[in-house]
């Protein structure tokens, strides 16, 4: 029995290795990998690295804007995507933007992302920066650096196996190291965000002292010599509307006032030109478009 | 530090490397386990440790003291089991007890604030309170009973009370059966290594892969999102209940499985619970070592069924009562015991009355199913309002199937769930099945199979659910 029971552990491992090989080689992969979400939202905020650009707003911002896009159009200078869930300009954000900067960057450029729901109170919280600031050392750790290594045995769900080809239903995310999500969503449905967008209006609109705050700390960085940029981040026609009735933001009056502070307001044509997965964020294709467009438009404003 | 963290993998690997250079001499292997067992906790919050320490030295020098000053026993008793329960009363009960009591009071249109007078550290529920404090009264009250005597060794002592492998989340091991074991140097055979491990294989997958991914469903029904009624509430029922048994089971078994490896034996803390035919089959079936420490130390003290009839009755409540306090400091607990109390009660009433259809196994069955999915509704819920709306819920009739179709993999885990439970039933009563499961090369596949389903299957991670206990 003793050799029986070593056997059975020898015969147990062989398939174990076996069968983990085939089925990690094998499997398709999660449209949505949660160990590489991790160790991208870690990374974002704890990493060390200095950039030349950086973006800040929220996730508009992170899945609307491909860094690589715009350094190609601003002649490879280094950019960061530092856009959260939810996220809002104040000077928790604004420090932590220049603790990004290379101190030896010939030129510092921020770009603002001003969208409505970003100048309300609530944004303000900043609750999914925090979380990831607040996070546990040890937790940093493994999410950057050991558990990426362990990316072969990222779970996957039956259905991954009986519905492949794009036919999932869900996020589909790929996590950038410049800070970028790439996404797109199944089943493609451009109206499914107004509901939510009405309830985040309830009670909370653009809030005359976060604008504020935000023009001041603009200011500063003019008078630091620092480029700073604002845009209005696209989506669709529908929202847009929504987001004019419901949230009080007065494009033109914050596009001027930005500018008087010396800010540089990126506009562009064709504002509905690109493609909503959900109606408020950019799929893929349209946020590489759309910030190729915004690196040469950053360019031509610094010359 | 949970089994499902990789500090724990790496923990585990550590430990297992120096255990056999360290576990020939005794006060070695005592100090060993201590110190690892520290580690272990002290991952979680080393403040707490004094807690354990503090515990420990009462009970370890109480069951000395007992043992010296005989007639002085039952006071030097009465002061360990006092102070252990004034532990568990300060960490675990006082926000609760607090709360009750500013309610009383408010009733009465009084109005006080006891809750925000109790120190800060009494909001923080130390891990695995319950267990280590259980296990070390255990201990005393052998040694007071005279069924034990004390070791007057500390390290022996403490390592029995702290072993990291059931330290937090039980089986609740009992002194008389475990000292023993730890004097020995306990050499693991092949057929005791295998089996360790297999624990092991059967614990992580029961964790990671059913309860984990049956959670799904179970935690978005409880917060509320999308509810149905009728069907889907017996289902997402169904779920919770495989959810915390594979939880539960799951620890215990790695628990056992780790013991296994080190030499020694925990015993069995679960014994497929969901074939029971009876509630008391049920609760011989469920978290053994808990319903059989509230037996020993509880029931039978309070006279058991040997004090007549009407006082048996009230021995199962006070039991299942103070069962479902044990659990947590809240209604619910109290309830889901209380519920518990009076249907074990009923079952004992009815049983010469509905012996025609007791006598039938499957309807038993469904009966004792029946109960106990109700009683998890109490359990899970966390509010008098949740409890009312999910068994109005439950008894609405809509058999309306297409929230199936949305969790789609919940169900297959579900079904690998009844299908896993199944094999086990047809090896108990199959020969052939059972035959064809001890074949060496079938065996070794199927445990393979649970290695890879565990990997590449797991669910979103979250903390075994009886660490708040």
């Amino acid at each position: 029995m003793k050799t029986r029971a070593l056997y059975r552990f020898s015969l147990m491992a062989i398939f174990v290795i076996l069968g983990i090989i085939a089925v990690g080689f094998m499997r398709p992969q999660p449209i949505s990998s949660s160990i590489q979400k991790e160790k991208f939202w870690t990374t974002k905020v704890h990493s060390k690295k200095t950039y030349d650009v950086v973006i800040s707003g929220d996730s508009r911002v992170y899945r609307g804007i491909d860094p690589s896009k715009i350094s190609e159009g601003l002649e490879g200078l280094e950019v960061l995507n530092f856009g959260f869930s939810s996220g809002g300009h104040n000077p928790l954000i604004f420090r932590e933007v220049e603790k990004k900067f290379n101190i030896k960057a010939k030129n510092k450029i921020v770009v603002l992302a001003l969208t409505p729901y970003s100048l309300t109170p609530k944004a303000q919280e900043n609750g999914h920066f925090k979380q990831e600031k607040n996070r546990d050392q040890k937790e940093v750790f493994l999410r950057r650096y050991v558990n990426p290594a362990l990316n072969f045995f990222d779970p996957i769900k039956p259905t991954d196996f009986i519905y492949a080809n794009d036919t999932t239903q869900g996020y589909y995310e790929k996590f950038r190291p410049d800070g970028w999500v790439e996404s797109k969503k199944i089943p493609f449905n451009n109206r499914a965000a107004l509901k939510s967008y009405v309830k985040d209006f309830e009670n909370n609109h653009v809030s005359k002292a976060v604008v504020d705050q935000m023009l001041l700390q603009v200011k500063l960085w003019v008078s630091q010599g620092i480029y700073v940029f604002a845009i209005r981040m696209p989506t669709t026609k529908e929202m847009e509307l929504l987001e004019n009735e419901l949230s009080g933001y007065k494009e033109n009056k914050i596009r001027n006032d930005f500018e008087e502070a010396g800010g540089r307001w990126i506009s562009y044509e064709d504002r509905y030109d690109f493609t909503s997965y959900d109606g408020s964020h950019l799929d893929g294709e349209s946020a590489k478009l759309f910030s190729e467009y915004i690196g040469k438009k950053i360019y031509s404003l610094l010359e | 530090m949970p089994f499902n963290s990789i500090p724990f993998l790496i923990f585990i690997l550590l430990f297992f490397l120096i255990w056999p250079l360290v576990k020939r001499k005794q006060n070695y292997r005592y100090v060993f386990i201590i110190v690892s067992s520290f580690v272990f906790y002290g991952w979680w919050d080393w403040r707490f440790l004094f807690l354990i320490l503090f515990s420990g030295i009462v009970d370890f020098y109480a069951a000395l003291l007992i043992q010296k000053y005989p007639k002085s026993a039952k006071l030097l008793f009465i002061l360990s089991i006092s102070v252990n329960l004034a532990s568990l009363a300060m960490f675990k009960y006082s926000v609760f007890f607090a709360e009750q009591v500013e309610n009383l009071l408010g009733f009465f249109s009084i109005t006080v604030q006891l809750k925000e007078q109790l120190p800060a550290f009494t909001l923080i529920l130390p891990i695995g309170i319950s267990f280590y404090t259980f296990q070390s009264m255990s201990y005393t009250i052998d040694v007071y009973r005279g069924r034990l005597q004390p070791t007057k060794n500390i390290a022996h002592f403490f390592s029995y009370l702290v072993m990291f492998p059931q330290l937090v989340a039980g089986p609740i091991v009992r002194a008389k059966d475990f000292l023993n074991q730890l004097r020995e140097n306990r050499e693991v055979s092949k057929l005791e290594f295998w089996n360790g491990i297999k624990l092991i294989v059967i614990g992580y997958f029961q964790k990671t892969v059913l309860a984990d991914n049956l959670g799904v469903i179970v935690n978005t029904a409880f917060e509320g999102v999308n509810n149905g009624t009728g069907l889907y509430w017996w289902v997402v029922m169904i779920c919770f209940s495989f959810q915390i048994y594979f939880d539960f089971n799951g620890y215990s078994q790695i628990a056992r499985g780790l013991a296994k490896l080190m030499g020694y034996h925990f015993k069995m803390n679960f014994n497929h619970p969901y074939l029971a035919t009876s509630l008391k089959d049920f609760w011989s079936r469920w978290h053994i070592s808990l319903s059989t420490w509230f037996r020993d130390y509880v029931y039978i003290p309070l006279g058991g069924s040997k004090k007549g009839r009407i006082r048996a009755h009230i021995n199962i409540w006070v039991t299942m009562f103070l069962s479902g306090l044990w659990h947590g400091a809240a209604f619910n607990f109290v309830l889901w015991g209380i519920f518990h109390g009076f249907a074990l009660s009923i079952e004992r009433l009815s049983k010469n009355s509905l012996r025609g259809i007791q006598e039938i196994k499957s309807i038993r069955w469904i009966l004792t199913m029946i109960q106990v999915l109700i009683g998890w509704v109490f359990f899970r819920s966390t509010s008098l309002e949740q409890i009312s709306d999910i068994t109005f819920g439950m008894f609405t009739v809509n058999f309306d199937v297409s929230f199936l179709w949305k969790n789609e993999n919940v169900f297959l885990f579900l079904l690998l769930a009844l299908v896993y439970e199944f094999v086990y039933f047809l090896s108990r009563t199959q020969n052939k099945v059972r035959r064809f499961k001890n074949n060496a090369t079938v065996e070794a596949f199927g445990y393979s199979i649970l290695i890879i389903l565990t990997v590449f299957f797991r669910g979103p991670e979250t903390e075994f659910i009886y660490f708040q206990f």
